[in-house]
């Protein structure tokens, strides 16, 4: 009988009451570590003290020195009060310090709960004895055993290998069998990938129904993992272990929820390559997430990821993986590259701009990517930096994140939501047009950097409690779409005597800013106006129109004019009439 | 009873009733008994820092011993076979005899023998029915008459009395260990040791008032005591340099002694 066969079985007598073996879970209740309490005795009294005072050699010479305790000591009998002095000379001359402590400290105070609960815990058998009488993944059943008795003390049939829970659980122990656990200890390992592989199947019974290709998955994801986590954890303390437990078991849930709801959930879509290749794919998504997590870089990815962001890294990378296998070329490292350098250029944000944005970030790229390799990253998949929509994620959030000029009055912070809609904005107009950050030749070009510190330059200068961030970010959106259709809008406009230089795109944005919360305007004239959908509005025209007529100084005043025309208008704003002015007004210019 | 402690014997109850498995139920015994004993040993770490009220803690940690007793008394009626089928027969009566000791030892009015019972009704077993026992239980079974002993002579108002139960308790300690053999770096053995090391502090304050008159033969009289204590003191040395944990308990002992080593 295979272990995973006697685990499985072992569960099944636990839950059902029948089985023909029980061994592993009785040997773990045998050898189960029991707290003995030491038999009471006396601590610091007169007898101490005495001791102390008479035997060793500081005691003598304190007492030599000290009338009063040798007068104490020669005192054949002596009072309730006086022996307690003498307790209390103990106390003060013999050091508080222990002998083998260098560090100055009282022992007491260094030996922790923990430290003291650990000393009286006796265990059954000896290491030696433990050794030779188990294999290190047998010392654990015990811990398996009682887990997936927890987990299904609600139902209990489902630990068949008529269920889909029981196979996959099969799958898993086999898993574990064939990984060779002699340097590290296996506890924390196997026990987060089980209670992974149990969530998942329960939760997705239907997909994961346990028929040859899904265990056959389960059963190479689940060693590839325990390998992965098996080789960064050799010299790991126990606390490193415990952690790495612990995102072992969030990242086996992503993983394995991710490869429910993607390649098993819809094999005909996302798998024409070859018949099988789900389990392939899920490996190496595994392999990749456990590398970063449990890897040299653990703590710098770590404050990354979240349970929640963590599916959907997941989800995005299998998706992607699915989609276009090709992601994976140069060592089947594409995917961990992207991922690695997009949380490396984040980790350098991270104080102006919030760690929720990555797993969003890392699923817009790796969607996009899948769809359209070449053009993102070229033929020949050489550097992660040359990936264009991860040389876009930094320029943008690098540009959002940059501390606005002295004398800016608007400063928002925007919201994980809002940069994500803003990316895909930027995203979906690399993908269109990827002159936006490389040229003809190859080369780096500003455009995209450009754009975004531009329109953020005029937004900047609006007076702060008037403009929402959810504006700002539809004022960005309506600017780089209108970059997108002409570039002249960065074109720097020459200054003039009431106007310094400035980019075009910049200066429309503040003529109309500028504009309608002008000093002088008061509520009365701006009321409508003023208001934030109107403002969205209105920048959309503008650069809508400028997009198609041009941004010259001239055609930046003309539209400086429409606005004015508004404000002198008593009545509601007209998007049509608006539109119709300013179009007027800049042919006639043109 | 306290709320907690009765949904927490309700729950055990379920889940054993659930279970209907003896291995189970006696891994929730030694799960109740671990929480009591970790209650006890922490008691006796805050009467050197206090932090708590001690009061509160004995009450809970005796209800926990009487649970886990409870539910070692339920596998041994309910499910023998099955426990002696899973060679935990030993393990289940082992508990009991745990239970029993510290139940004795923290309740003055619990019934004092019936450990001494439970020790004899296990060595029998032991012999004839090829009940199986760990290292550790072993060790313990030949130990725990000598940990009763321990108790005994400090209850004992009679010096000459109270010096027959600390010196067989010694020895009885010292035999547990002879007669079993541990190995080396078996946890047990510290256990044993840091025992006697105890029951040394507790014998020689119970003799203390019988101590000579004369200075300098009350000097003799502690060096006597202190060459026992260094004795044991030294068979730990092994075990100290590479637990950092044990020095330091050894240390704390040796305030407690007067012994300045």
């Amino acid at each position: 009988m295979t272990y995973a066969q006697t685990a499985l079985f072992a569960i099944q007598a636990g839950l059902r009451l029948y089985g023909a073996t029980r061994k592993a879970y009785a040997d773990s209740v045998r050898g189960h570590a029991l707290i003995l309490p030491l038999p009471r005795a006396p601590g610091v009294l007169v007898d101490t003290a005495e001791n102390w005072f008479l035997t060793s050699d500081l005691g003598i010479e304190i007492m030599q020195q000290t009338p009063r305790i040798r007068w104490l000591m020669e005192q054949t009998s002596r009072s309730k009060a006086q022996n307690a002095e003498l307790v209390d000379l103990y106390r003060f001359y013999r050091s508080p310090i222990n002998p083998s402590h260098e560090d100055a400290e009282d022992v007491r105070g260094e030996l922790s709960r923990e430290e003291m609960f650990a000393l009286l815990e006796v265990r059954q058998w000896s290491d030696d004895e433990a050794i030779s009488m188990a294999t290190p993944l047998q010392t654990i059943t015990g811990t398996l055993v009682n887990i997936a008795i927890d987990y299904f003390v609600q139902t209990p049939g489902v630990v068949s290998e008529e269920r889909s829970e029981g196979r996959a659980l099969k799958a898993f122990f086999e898993a574990l069998d064939e990984t060779d656990f002699a340097t590290v200890p296996p506890k924390e390992i196997a026990t987060g990938l089980m209670v992974a592989v149990l969530d998942t199947v329960s939760a997705h019974p239907d997909v994961l129904a346990g028929g040859e290709n899904e265990q056959n998955l389960i059963k190479n994801v689940s060693k590839s993992m325990a390998e992965s986590a098996k080789g960064f954890l050799q010299d790991a303390t126990d606390k490193e272990r415990r952690n790495a437990g612990v995102w072992l078991q969030l990242i086996g849930h992503a993983v394995f929820k991710g490869a429910a709801e993607t390649v098993l959930a819809e094999p005909g879509h996302y798998l024409k390559v070859k018949p099988g290749a789900e389990s392939e794919i899920v490996v190496l998504v595994g392999s990749t997430i456990t590398n970063l997590l449990l890897g040299e870089r653990q703590l710098e990815f770590r404050e990354l990821f979240s349970a929640e962001g963590l599916n959907k890294v997941a989800k995005s990378a299998l998706a992607a993986v699915a989609r276009n296998p090709e992601i994976l070329k140069i060592d089947n490292r594409g995917v961990e590259n992207i991922i690695v350098v997009l949380a490396e250029d984040l980790s350098k944000l991270k104080e102006k701009i919030s760690p929720d944005i990555f797993p969003e970030v890392v699923h817009l790229v790796l969607d996009k990517s899948a769809d359209n390799l070449d053009l993102l990253w070229g033929k020949s998949f050489k550097r992660p930096r040359r990936h264009l929509l991860v040389t876009a994620t930094y320029t943008l959030l690098k540009s959002i994140a940059k501390t606005p000029p002295q004398g800016s009055t608007w400063k928002p912070q925007f919201t994980p939501d809002q940069l994500f809609e803003v990316a895909n904005a930027v995203f979906e107009e690399v993908v269109n047009n990827p002159a936006w950050l490389v040229d003809e030749a190859g080369n780096a070009s500003g455009y995209l950097q450009a754009a975004v510190e531009a329109i953020l330059e005029a937004l900047h200068k609006v007076p702060g409690n008037r403009i929402s961030a959810e504006t700002g970010v539809k004022v960005l959106r309506t600017g780089m779409g209108a970059v997108a259709l002409r570039l002249s809008l960065l074109d720097e406009l020459p200054s003039t005597a009431e106007q310094p230089a400035k980019v075009a795109v910049s200066a429309a944005l503040e003529a109309i800013f500028g504009e309608i919360f002008a000093d002088g305007v008061g509520a009365y004239a701006n009321w409508d106006l003023a208001r934030n959908s109107t403002l969205q509005t209105l920048a959309e025209i503008a650069l809508d129109k400028l997009a198609k007529f041009g941004a010259t100084r001239e055609e930046v005043e003309k539209l400086r004019q429409a606005v004015q025309e508004l404000i002198n208008h008593d009545g509601p704003f007209n998007p049509e009439g608006f539109a119709i002015r300013l179009e007027d007004l800049l042919a006639k210019a043109a | 009873m306290h709320h907690i402690i009765k949904k927490t014997w309700i729950a055990l109850l379920v889940l054993g009733i659930m279970f209907g498995c003896g291995g189970h139920r006696l891994k929730q015994a030694q799960d109740s008994y671990n929480e009591a004993a970790q209650i006890e040993a922490q008691l006796s770490f805050e009467e050197i820092e206090p932090t708590g009220d001690p009061l509160e803690g004995l009450p809970q940690a005796l209800r926990n011993y009487h649970i886990a007793l409870s539910l070692t008394d339920d596998a041994l009626e309910k499910h023998a076979e099955s426990l002696k089928k899973d060679q935990l027969y030993g393990t289940a009566l082992m508990i009991k005899a745990l239970c029993q000791w510290r139940i004795a030892a923290l309740d003055e009015e619990a019934d004092q023998d019936k450990i001494r019972e439970i020790i004899d009704d296990i060595d029998k077993r032991v012999k004839h029915e090829n009940i199986m026992l760990g290292t550790r239980d072993k060790v313990l079974l030949r130990a725990l008459p000598g940990l009763r002993e321990h108790a005994l002579g400090l209850q004992q108002s009679d010096p000459k009395k109270a010096q027959r139960l600390f010196e067989s308790a010694l020895s009885t300690l010292e035999k547990s260990l002879s007669d079993v053999n541990p190995p080396e770096d078996h946890p047990v053995r510290a256990y044993i040791r840091l025992a006697q090391m105890r029951t040394l502090r507790a014998w020689r304050w119970v003799e203390f008032p019988n101590r000579p008159k004369d200075l300098a033969k009350r000097k003799e009289w502690n060096d006597k005591w202190n060459a026992r204590y260094v004795d044991y003191r030294n068979k730990l040395a092994p075990l100290m340099e590479a637990n950092r944990g044990l020095r330091a308990r050894v240390e704390n002992m040796d305030k407690d002694f007067g012994y300045e080593p």
